[in-house]
């Protein structure tokens, strides 16, 4: 049953965010074609986009940046239907079409890649494999919800009062409010690109990569991933979006038609009006969710706290230290110039790592947040992400977990150390 | 009278068929068939309780039938629903009624824009120019009670015909009025509708209204008796 739930709601969601698009762009019988298209198109992005999903991240922070790129990928779509892509989307249905795919390979896998994480979960849990078939039973009751909820507009003749620009306006909030925990998947991919994109760029410009940068200039590029700057960034583009909409609509003069008589056209404009009013609507609860968003991580973030290194334990680090969920340093080795960090993560899981990256001087990790913050650079790390190697994540060590203590091995700590010290 | 404007007649706008109407066991409408074309001037006559005005109320749907079918350019008007009704009236029908209806405490040019209000939104230059139309120009200010009644007939018009109705109904528009009087506003009628083209279905018992229009429909105790057509 829990499989039906999850399942229902996921479609539901993908309904509210592909429907109205296709409502839009799709006409007569046709419809139920793009429709069927773009839920396949989302099924096959969903299995293309799986495999390099990995990782859920803390929640406010995905739910920020994932925001961010939600945005901006609406503020690409109303680019889109102001220039000629516009004109072609309304003048050939196979322009439609493509774009319908395309927004629903975008959106959809999304929806799918959770909804399939979710459900392996499930099956793993309970050892059997019930849990498709009732996902598919709530994929089904999604869908008659879609036709019902679709009915009910067409009933109330919503058509009139609705625009590509009230959904652009609307996908972001809906996105946002109802179901936040897909945005992981987004962020898993969007964060990898840009980080990724980030050193490519240097290394296009034959600049040297990464340590050779002085820390300040570093420090500038951790802003970029900042969750803080995620929030700006999505409040900027949310606003550029609406600041458009709003230019556009008001500067929009109501088309003459021959045909009509001055009572047509009053109805005409009023019905206009109410499309203003509702378009408007969105804005405002965007903002409102914006401004909460605002305050919690403002409230969650503090001041960042460096742990001060311990002396480590003979017989490893005890679990029983590691409950308060902060980030905690230990020295060892001969000479007691290495560190390790360990932390108990919120998913529940520890983590035990060395002080120190693959690619910058080992200055060590600060907690800020739902983010360790790398003290030479800068980056924020996610804490999701501690203990998968590999860039700016601290270098995470093979560890065993017996007695209430955590045990590594000091000796191979020890030649990972000089690899991280020597820099890239 | 009865030479009248010719007008562009078209196809069928509203039928009527098998319609009655009861009122606990009495029957104001038997069994009545019958059709208007676009354009057309139909008047309803007939004695008192012959069930002229039930009629006329189904046809602009202010009631429903116990009974029939109403098509309104091929929508059956006994489907619709109370909103989908008003909805009908709203952009389709235009009312006049015997006793004006105004509304005491708003002006002449109030009482119009409160229908262009309820249709849409106001547009006071439009209700100005229908005001000067019916030659009220100098008395937009004026509440109903400073009008006489004739004057009052005519922002009744305004009112009636500022939404661009495809359909005026009219119940008695002479009814409270002098010779002198009903004939400038059926004058204005007959010429309002040459220049916008609507369909009028009026009621009447006075013979001498009843010329005006291209058909007449007699009425007796519920039922459509006789069809006379005008000489044009």
């Amino acid at each position: 049953m829990e499989a039906l739930r999850i399942a229902f709601l996921h479609g539901l969601v993908a309904i509210a965010l592909v429907g109205p698009l296709v409502w839009l762009a799709g006409s007569g019988r046709g419809r139920a074609a793009v429709v069927a298209l773009a839920l396949a198109g989302g099924v096959a992005g969903a299995l293309f986009a799986y495999a390099p999903a990995g990782s859920r991240l803390p929640m406010e922070t995905v739910l920020l940046k994932g925001g961010t790129a939600w945005a901006g990928l609406c503020l690409l779509l109303a680019v889109m239907d102001v220039t000629v892509l516009g004109t072609l989307r309304r003048r050939y249905p196979a322009v439609r079409l493509g774009m319908v795919l395309a927004l629903a390979a975008t959106i959809l896998p999304l929806d799918g890649i959770d909804l399939v994480r979710q459900v392996r979960t499930l099956v793993f849990m309970k050892e059997t494999s019930a849990p498709w078939a009732w996902a598919g039973l709530g994929l089904l009751a999604a869908a008659a919800s879609g036709w019902l909820i679709s009915w009910v507009f067409r009933r109330f003749g919503a058509r009139r009062y609705a625009t590509m620009w009230s959904y652009l306006l609307v996908a972001p909030v809906v996105r946002l409010a109802i179901q936040p925990s897909v945005i992981p998947n987004l962020e898993s991919i969007v964060s990898r690109v840009a980080h990724d994109g980030m050193h490519v760029l240097v290394l296009l410009i034959q600049l040297p990569d990464h340590a050779y940068l002085s820390s300040g200039v570093w420090t500038a590029i951790g802003l970029v991933f900042m969750s803080t700057t995620g929030l700006l960034l999505n409040v900027a583009v949310y606003v550029g979006v609406a600041a458009f909409v709003l230019v556009r609509q008001a500067s929009k003069p109501l088309p003459l038609r021959e045909d009509e008589n001055p009572a047509q056209r009053r109805r005409r404009w009023t019905t206009l009006k109410t499309q203003r009013r509702l378009t408007f609507l969105p804005i405002y609860v965007a903002m409102a969710m914006f401004a909460v968003l605002a305050y919690t991580t403002w409230a969650a973030t503090g001041t960042p706290k460096t742990p001060t290194p311990a002396t480590l334990p003979a017989g490893g680090i005890e679990v029983a230290s590691l409950a308060d969920g902060e980030l905690h340093s230990y020295v060892f080795g001969r000479s007691s110039d290495k560190r390790v960090i360990a932390i108990h993560k919120p998913d529940g899981s520890y983590s035990v790592c060395l002080d120190a990256c693959l690619v910058c001087p080992p200055d060590g990790y600060a907690r800020f947040g739902t983010d360790l913050f790398c003290l030479y650079c800068g980056t924020p790390i996610p804490l999701g992400t501690v203990g998968q190697p590999g860039g700016c994540n601290p270098i995470p060590l093979t560890f065993t977990q017996s007695a209430g203590r955590l045990v590594f091995d000091q000796t191979q700590a020890e030649v990972a150390w000089q690899g991280a010290n020597s820099g890239k | 009278m009865g030479a009248h404007e010719a007008t562009t007649m078209g196809s069928g706008l509203l039928r009527l068929t098998g319609v009655s109407k009861y009122y606990g066991g009495t029957g104001a409408l038997r069994e009545v068939d019958c059709r208007v074309r676009r354009g057309e001037w139909v008047t309803i006559m007939g004695p008192s309780g012959s069930g002229k005005t039930t009629l006329l109320s189904i046809i602009g749907g202010l009631s429903r039938p116990s009974d029939g079918e109403v098509l309104f350019e091929g929508t059956d008007l006994t489907a619709l629903n109370e909103s989908q009704l008003a909805r009908y009236r709203r952009e389709n029908v235009g009312f006049i009624f015997q006793q004006h209806h105004l509304i005491p405490y708003l002006s002449a040019l109030e009482n119009v824009m409160m229908a262009q209000f309820l249709h849409s939104m106001p547009d006071e230059r439009e209700a100005i120019a229908a005001l000067r139309t019916v030659g009220l120009e100098h008395r937009l200010r004026h509440l109903p009670a400073q009008l006489s009644g004739g004057e009052q007939q005519r922002v009744g018009i305004a009112r009636a015909l500022i939404n661009s109705p495809s359909l005026l109904l009219a119940d008695e528009p002479t009814g409270s009025l002098d010779r002198e009087n009903a004939q400038s506003i059926m004058e204005m009628l007959r010429d309002l509708r040459a220049a916008e083209e609507f369909t009028v279905v009026m009621v009447t018992h006075d013979p001498w209204v009843g010329e005006w229009g291209d058909r007449t429909i007699l009425l007796e105790d519920g039922r459509a008796v006789t069809e006379r057509t005008e000489s044009v």
